[in-house]
């Protein structure tokens, strides 16, 4: 599956995001029945006898201690975790070096993702940020929903500046319970404040998975000839020839993203690269492989 | 400076292209919206400046290369006055190679004139092959070997190759006229005359003559190459003749032998060895110290056995100019000289004297002495000095002639035009008043003689005490040799010397009135005295230093002979021979040579029969052989000056190099003196390779 399927106007309309989600995700899980997230948000169920090869760490050893009899501790698997998925819609975000932006990509990863979680009977809270909260749908399970969680992504115009620490503050507010927090974003701001909201959802027993979404152009700047850059989150511009500073920038830009990469293992958040040039199955099975791999 | 296809220079507006390349990557901008610009703001700050200059840098240096490239193919050049001497396009050259014996000075494997040659050579090489070149080998003879500038460069080579040293002297004057000559009728490109020499001191003993020519030739540039640096140190000898003037069979002769030290040390202990006929030992002698630039001499007896032609040769330690370290000289080896004593019957008995003088020994042993005074009266002269030049008398003394008949100073005319020598005491009988009538007699003589003036008889006149000049009378400069002012006069013929004629003094008056004045005239001399040779008119004939005087007179006028046997390189050697001999061959037995080879033929003209041999370029002994009887031997030997082979001063090398010539050309003689897209090339090479090397780097390192 390939970045064609993402029509910028598809993105912009909440069936079509709905659809478009859908077709990714059953593409992707064909033959899949069990839940990349299982075994997070759980809850007893009962008892029974143990026999030969069940893990000895479920073990009830209070009954063995009452009765001396092995038992083995079952627990409630469908029991719902919340996602909450923030999806930055800053300025810097409606770069696109071909036909979809960044902020395309995002939109059509939280759609998969919501599509993935609510099918599941889990719960997803969407936060759309800038400079702060833009818009908040607060949790839901029902997977009827989604039709709203779609409509409210499509909506989403990007725009202004950002302060993504800020943003994930106001989140974490909002996320009392225990969960996974997904950050969408190309987390060009403010590199303390991400540092300290990570902080904040790592201190309060959360999973964080960032995915930072970034155009081609911008992980390889291939510009030639005199180009003019004007700035998508300010008034700025910059007249230069890149050939001249490409290295230079590639080098800058490298170091960026090795800063959050090393960011995210102090907060023991997952990174994931999401390059626009690549397909969102691409980037979903990566990560959901990791999932699986984590769960077992 | 100027270009040879400046319509290329319409390239330098390629100038553009590198510019405007520079700014169509300014201007055309494309825009784009960009995320990312905080990264680009960094990168931009740190590396803007860099990159400005870089870019700079890049553009200065691709304009320098089209700038450089047009100017080289537009061919620039660097035109001056003809004659500045460049290499660079065809020019005309005359080369003047010295060939003079100091050439063959050696301080290691070549000696200077086969570097000289191989200069040469390579200049040759370098050189347009449009160029156009003479040849000539110079000394004091200058040899055309190419005589007008030619382009056959191949021809030039072997010229070259076959040119050899000679025993000349050295004499830039005639070689550069001739080369200037040569070099008159060529117009448009450069002339120049490159004189290839050793520098040697006596090569520009001309000076102002070669300047002069420097000037009278301004298109031509004179070019000195100096060859092997400053000059040996170096022993020579500078001469060799017999002191005494007549060799004669029995009777010691005394050579002497002079060394001449042009090194920077002083020599030492320096033995001289003296060989006769090139066999025979003949002596040695040992010079115990000659200072550095000095000349010290010894003198060597040697006795001959027998009459007839021989060679004396003296010889040092080689050295690296062996050409002086050895040196010949010939002698005619005479048993016996006749003398003629010419006086009236009536005539004062001043013969007497003279005959005594001559034969100073016991009359029994007169008939062995090599000097046979005969007397006769003037009026017999002619029929004696008829005779063939061998049966001729060497001397002829005229004592108080009396009246002389033309038939007589005919002969005599004749007699010291072909190398006779004459000595003329004048006396009372002697009407000295009609000798300026004849013509024939007034020629022969040195002085005009005024009328008889007594002296008074307490206070008679003198000869001159000291401050002689002449090899005569110098013996006396010595006080230990006598006093010649105790000579006095009674009476005397006043003498006027000549105007302009080259008389020398052998003894003045003490008045300063010249007493005995020596001449030349033709090839013979003539000695006139101021008195008669008898007691009436001064005490000469019965002083002491009368026989010492005219047995010194003997040998001054021999040696005049003998000096004929003694030539410099080239010199023509004219030997008068008996009748008998004219039409046949004769050969000469060259320096250098084990046997005589046939060299012409005995001719002939009214004077007589006579040898005459040009071919003596070499220095050395020649024996000349008519059927295989030895008939002569002369030597040449090389000019003395080639001993002293002390530079002369660079600055008057410069000199010549230096005349003006600029100011007397017009534009039209403008050549080219230097091209310079040579040189361009390489530059652009260079740039290129910087370029190549900055933009490899810029691109790395962004």
């Amino acid at each position: 599956m390939s970045t064609d399927l993402l029509d910028p106007d598809a993105v912009s309309k909440g069936d079509a995001l709905g659809l478009l989600a859908r077709k990714i995700v059953e593409g992707y899980r064909v033959g899949e029945h069990r839940s990349p997230f299982h075994g997070f948000a759980i809850e007893f169920a009962q008892h029974r006898e143990y026999t030969p090869g069940d893990d000895t760490r479920h073990l009830d050893w209070k009954v063995f201690g009452r009765s001396e009899r092995y038992y083995i501790r079952q627990y409630e698997q469908d029991t719902n975790f919340v996602a909450h998925l923030v999806v930055d819609g800053s300025a810097s975000m409606n770069y696109g070096s071909g036909k979809i932006t960044k902020l395309h990509y995002a939109k059509v990863l939280a759609a998969c993702l919501a599509h993935v979680i609510l099918t599941q009977r889990d719960a997803v809270a969407l936060a759309l940020v800038g400079e702060q909260i833009l818009d908040y749908l607060p949790r839901t399970d029902n997977p009827q929903r989604i039709q709203h969680v779609m409509e409210r992504l499509a909506a989403f115009r990007g725009n202004g500046g950002t302060h993504l620490g800020n943003s994930l503050q106001q989140v974490a507010r909002e996320a009392r319970r225990r969960g996974i927090v997904m950050i969408i974003s190309d987390l060009f701001d403010d590199e303390n404040g991400l540092a300290s909201g990570l902080e904040r959802f790592a201190y309060s027993g959360n999973e964080v998975i960032v995915f930072q979404t970034l155009d081609p152009y911008e992980l390889t700047f291939p510009f030639d000839g005199t180009w003019e850059f004007r700035n998508l989150e300010g008034n700025d511009r910059l007249r230069l020839a890149p050939d001249d500073y490409r290295k230079a920038y590639l080098k800058n830009f490298g170091d960026f993203q090795l800063r959050i990469r090393r960011m995210c293992e102090k907060f023991q958040a997952h990174y994931v690269l999401a390059d626009t040039s690549k397909s969102l199955a691409e980037t979903l099975s990566a990560y959901l492989a990791f999932r699986h791999r984590a769960r077992k | 400076m100027s270009f040879l296809s400046p319509m290329v220079l319409a390239g330098l507006a390629a100038l553009g292209i590198p510019v405007a390349i520079h700014l169509l990557n300014k201007f055309r901008v494309r825009t784009t919206a960009w995320g990312a610009m905080r990264f680009l703001h960094e990168v931009v700050q740190t590396s803007q400046r860099r990159v400005q200059f870089d870019d700079l840098l890049l553009l200065i240096l691709r304009c320098l290369l089209v700038a450089v490239a047009v100017c080289a193919f537009a061919r620039p050049v660097l035109k001056g006055p003809g004659g500045s001497g460049s290499t660079s396009g065809p020019i005309a050259a005359a080369i003047l190679l010295d060939n003079s014996a100091s050439m063959g000075q050696t301080g290691g494997a070549l000696n200077r004139f086969e570097m000289a040659k191989s200069s040469i050579r390579d200049w040759l090489a370098g050189i347009d092959a449009q160029s156009q070149v003479a040849l000539y080998l110079v000394s004091n003879r200058p040899t055309p070997l190419v005589g007008k500038p030619a382009g056959d460069f191949g021809l030039l080579r072997k010229a070259l190759d076959d040119a050899a040293l000679s025993d000349d002297g050295s004499d830039l004057v005639q070689g550069v006229q001739l080369a200037a000559q040569s070099l008159k009728s060529i117009t448009g490109r450069p002339k120049e005359i490159r004189i290839y020499t050793d520098g040697q001191a006596a090569t520009l003993l001309h000076h102002d003559a070669l300047k002069k020519l420097a000037l009278d030739y301004p298109d031509v540039v004179i070019r000195p190459i100096l060859i092997g640096g400053k000059g040996e140190d170096n022993l020579g000898i500078v001469t060799l003749h017999a002191e005494d003037g007549i060799a004669s069979v029995g009777q010691p002769c005394r050579f002497r032998i002079e060394v001449i030290n042009s090194g920077a040390s002083t020599a030492t202990e320096l033995k001289i060895n003296l060989m006769l006929d090139g066999t025979t030992p003949a002596g040695t002698a040992t010079i115990p110290l000659i200072g550095s630039g000095e000349t010290q001499g010894v003198t060597i007896p040697v006795s001959f056995a027998t009459p007839g032609p021989h060679c004396i040769t003296a010889s040092i330690p080689l050295d690296g100019f062996s050409a002086d370290n050895q040196r010949t000289a010939a002698v005619e080896v005479i048993r016996r000289m006749d003398v003629v004593i010419a006086q009236s019957e009536a005539g004062e008995q001043g013969g007497f004297f003279i005959s005594r003088a001559l034969v100073p020994i016991a009359p029994e042993q007169a008939s062995h002495y090599y000097l046979a005074p005969q007397f006769m009266l003037p009026a017999e002269l002619p029929a004696a000095l008829s005779l063939p030049p061998e049966n001729r008398p060497a001397v002829v003394f005229l004592c108080d002639p009396g009246p002389l008949l033309p038939t007589v100073t005919s002969a005599l005319n004749a007699y010291v035009k072909d190398g006779g020598n004459l000595v003329i005491f004048p006396g009372s009988h002697s009407d000295v008043s009609t000798w300026s009538d004849d013509p024939a007699f007034t020629q022969l003589l040195p002085a005009t003689l005024g009328p008889i003036i007594e002296t008074k008889a307490n206070q008679p006149l003198t000869w001159q005490s000291r401050g002689f000049s002449h090899p005569i009378t110098a013996f006396w400069n010595d006080a230990a040799n006598g006093d010649l002012a105790t000579v006095t006069f009674n009476r005397y013929f006043p003498l006027t010397l000549k105007p302009g004629a080259s008389a020398n003094v052998i003894a003045a008056l003490s008045g300063g009135q010249p007493a005995v004045v020596e001449s030349s005239y033709a090839k013979g001399t003539v000695l006139l005295f101021n008195a008669s040779c008898s007691p009436e008119w001064t005490n000469l004939p019965l002083h002491p230093a009368f026989v010492p005087f005219v047995q010194r007179l003997m040998g001054f006028l021999n040696r005049n002979s003998a000096s004929r046997l003694i030539l410099a390189p080239g010199e023509t050697f004219r030997l008068p021979v008996a009748a008998a001999l004219r039409g046949k061959d004769f050969s000469v037995k060259r320096p250098g040579n084990d046997a005589a080879r046939t060299a012409g033929q005995v001719t002939g003209d009214d004077t007589g029969a006579y040898i005459r041999y040009t071919a003596t370029e070499r220095a050395g002994t020649y024996h000349i052989t008519v059927d295989a009887e030895p008939v002569a031997s002369f030597a040449v030997q090389i000019d003395a000056s080639e001993s002293d082979l002390r530079t002369a001063d660079a600055s008057l090398f410069d000199d010549l190099a230096n005349v003006p010539h600029a100011a007397s050309q017009g534009p039209a003689m403008l050549v080219i003196l230097k091209e310079y897209w040579t040189s361009l090339l390489g530059c652009l090479l260079i740039i290129f390779v910087v370029e190549a090397a900055l933009a490899h780097r810029i691109s790395f390192a962004r």
